[in-house]
């Protein structure tokens, strides 16, 4: 089968759906961070994807680059916010980290 | 050299941060006064806006040669630099006592927000997405790390943890968006995209399909960053969590950023007033943000009983006036609404004042902002009284204050836009500014006319006496903030001309006419002269990409010369009458040269 542009966008909307889904439905901190990171892939993938078939040059690559550095990044301070948040209450379900009133 | 001069702003910022880093680390673990890392972040922060202000309104874009396609600098940017950095150079100042009472790590606290500071100039300035989204990443990474900084108090960690996910969703909806941009156009930068876009917006329905769905992404994520209805949901929550230095910084600077790039990118992307021929426009989907985020930013404040939760409340109903500031384009020029960066201004010196009274009324540790606690505070300590008065008022938009001479300019721009239709959404936005009166007024009473209950035992402290942080730094920040907002009250003359020019250089404008006049001619540089008919769409949208970057890079490169000059003679052929290929419909979307002088830019 020949793999076109439109098999890497189909692809690329049902990881974002997914990463949507486990945000949405995952109580556990650690699982929420997967949904993020599966969203920026989702996107990397798109801007690999357009930049070898679509248009684009080769600058959609080099970005994914970017990101993915970007992502690890962004794991890193997130963990540390988790790590503060299991001091404190000693669980990382975010529905269970609440003392706000609303 | 001139990269590097230009670029000295941002380098500025960014040395700041590691100094402070290094400072921290020479100075000491037990350091029991670290104060001056603070007053050391704030005049660094304060040096590049001075720098900022002084370079970048008078740098023309051709002067940049190495960093032509990742950063833009004109009077746009150097408006919002200048506040972002004012901003961060507040907050530090805030910090400075506020810090040690909280039980907080000075030297990283300080670090951070520089580098934060850094991230936001770099988000602002940015000409392409890559470095957009580098800044947006570098900016909200570290107020993360800063909304969580105060480790002892679950208030604080949740605070973090929330705007951490609500903020990660909206980078990664950026970036969804931005991907769609780039397959939808091949290109990049941001006038690159506008020319794609205009390119093929004459073109099939297929074409809009991607810049449909990078827009509604585009408006969430940056949605999520403004604190705009139905997308603000996590802004209460950060802002009473946080360190309250580190909400004003949030409040101020990273509303302002997030508003400098909103309106330069959609009003860049989407060429307003043809929108790029989208089905649902970006000029409806602001509206309902606009309409949404002022109703539900004001009728949900009015319940709240917290100061901070009140003080974050405000800015998401302030967010819905920008927004509707930022739908209503100039209509001459098609540029941005020029009442737009004065009211963020007003909106800022306000919102930084009031937020720094509140961070100096939290001594020892203290969280409880609940509004019994400003009881007496006129009498305890009025100087913080009268500067709470001034910045609240000016937030309500009473007269002699900033506030109110940028709800004026706006509203009156707004209504300039279009005199007809425009005005009811100008009475709504008026309607609202009058039930915001209720709970700003609320927190005057409290502060001026209500004692403070007097409660047995315990709660003593809790009832009303909220100790007060004695710190010279955080009563400078504040005075600033307080005259400020009298002084763009009384005398706005200067600033308003400030944000008008920064206002006339917020659309970076494509050099469509050359594209769309010549497609044929202008293919030369990559391929056969003629389109190939096989895939017209194609390679039009690979001219115009073409275009828009040559009109972006450097006019000297020599590879370039045989293409330009091949260009410009097809260019004069085609100008001839009879020769003229077909325009495509609605030229005179690109008829009217833009009176600002931000033509080419």
């Amino acid at each position: 089968m020949h793999v076109t542009l439109l098999h890497y966008l189909v692809l690329a909307a049902v990881l974002f759906v997914l990463g949507l889904v486990t945000l949405a439905t995952r109580r556990n901190a650690i699982g929420v961070l997967l949904g993020i990171e599966l969203i920026l892939n989702a996107a990397n993938l798109n801007l690999v994807a357009f930049s070898r078939h679509g248009i684009g040059g080769v600058e959609g690559q080099v970005f994914t680059v970017f990101v993915i550095a970007l992502a690890a990044a962004e794991t890193v301070v997130a963990l540390a916010i988790v790590l503060a948040i299991f001091h404190h209450y000693r669980t990382v379900e975010v529905d269970r980290v609440s003392q706000m009133k609303n | 050299m001139n990269d590097l001069l230009l670029c000295a702003p941002i380098l500025v910022a960014a040395g700041t941060g590691i100094l402070v880093m290094a400072l921290d680390l020479l100075s000491g673990r037990d350091d029991p006064r670290k104060g001056f890392l603070g007053v050391v972040t704030a005049a660094g922060l304060a040096i590049a806006a001075v720098l900022a202000v002084t370079l970048w309104p008078g740098a023309p874009a051709f002067e940049m040669s190495f960093l032509k396609g990742v950063l833009i600098v004109d009077g746009f940017v150097a408006f919002f630099s200048a506040l972002v950095l004012a901003t961060g150079a507040a907050a530090a100042l805030l910090a400075v006592d506020h810090l040690p009472e909280q039980g907080i790590e000075p030297g990283a606290f300080q670090t951070l927000l520089a580098f934060s500071a850094t991230g936001a100039l770099a988000f602002v300035a940015a000409a392409d997405l890559v470095t957009m989204f580098l800044g947006l990443e570098v900016m909200s990474l570290a107020v993360y790390a800063l909304a969580a900084s105060k480790r002892s108090s679950g208030f604080a960690t949740e605070a973090g943890l929330k705007y951490f996910v609500l903020g990660g969703l909206a980078s990664a909806f950026l970036l969804f968006g931005v991907a769609f941009l780039y397959g939808a156009t091949g290109s990049l930068d941001l006038a690159g995209i506008a020319a794609g876009l205009a390119g093929g917006a004459s073109s099939a329905g297929a074409d809009r399909v991607l810049p449909q769905v990078a827009l509604v992404l585009l408006l969430v994520a940056m949605g999520f960053k403004v604190a705009a209805v139905p997308f603000h949901f996590w802004t209460p929550d950060v802002y009473e969590g946080a360190p309250t230095p580190v909400t004003a910084y949030m409040a101020g600077a990273v509303k302002a950023a997030g508003f400098a790039v909103l309106s330069r990118l959609i009003l860049t992307v989407y060429q307003a007033p043809s929108w790029g021929g989208l089905p649902l426009s970006p000029a409806d989907a602001l509206l309902g943000l606009a309409v949404l985020t002022m109703v539900v930013g004001n009728v949900l404040g009015v319940v709240q009983d917290d100061v901070k939760r009140i003080l974050a409340y405000s800015s998401i109903a302030h967010a819905g006036y920008l927004l509707l500031g930022v739908w209503a384009t100039d209509p001459a020029t098609r540029a941005l609404n020029d009442g737009v960066p004065f009211y963020l201004l007003a909106y800022v010196a306000a919102t930084v004042g009031a937020f720094g009274v509140v961070s100096l009324l939290g001594a020892r540790g203290e969280e409880d902002m609940r509004l019994p606690r400003l009881a007496g505070l006129s009498k305890r300590h009025p100087v913080l009284a009268a500067v709470l008065l001034v910045c609240v008022l000016s937030l309500a938009g009473i007269p002699p204050f900033g506030g109110f001479m940028g709800k004026f300019n706006l509203f009156k721009a707004v209504l300039a836009a279009d005199p007809a239709s425009n005005v009811t959404w100008v009475v709504v936005a008026v309607l609202n500014s009058l039930v915001a009166l209720y709970y700003y007024l609320r927190i005057l009473l409290y502060a001026y006319f209500r004692e403070p209950e007097v409660v047995s035992g315990d709660d003593v402290a809790a009832a009303g006496h909220a100790p007060a942080i004695r710190s010279a730094p955080a009563w400078a920040a504040i005075g600033v903030a307080a005259l400020a907002s009298l002084y763009l009250g009384i005398l706005p003359g200067r600033m308003m001309a400030a944000s008008g020019s920064a206002a006339s250089a917020a659309v970076v404008r494509p050099d469509l006419s050359a594209a769309l006049a010549a497609p044929a001619a202008l293919a030369p540089g990559k391929s056969s002269p003629a389109p190939a008919p096989a895939s017209p769409t194609v390679s039009r949208r690979a001219a115009v990409r073409d275009a828009g970057r040559d009109a972006a890079r450097d006019a000297t490169r020599n590879d370039r010369d045989a293409a330009r000059n091949d260009r410009d003679a097809a260019h004069s052929r085609s100008a001839a009458p009879g020769t003229r290929p077909p325009r495509p419909p609605r030229p005179s979307r690109f008829a009217a040269p833009p009176a600002g002088g931000g033509s080419g830019r």
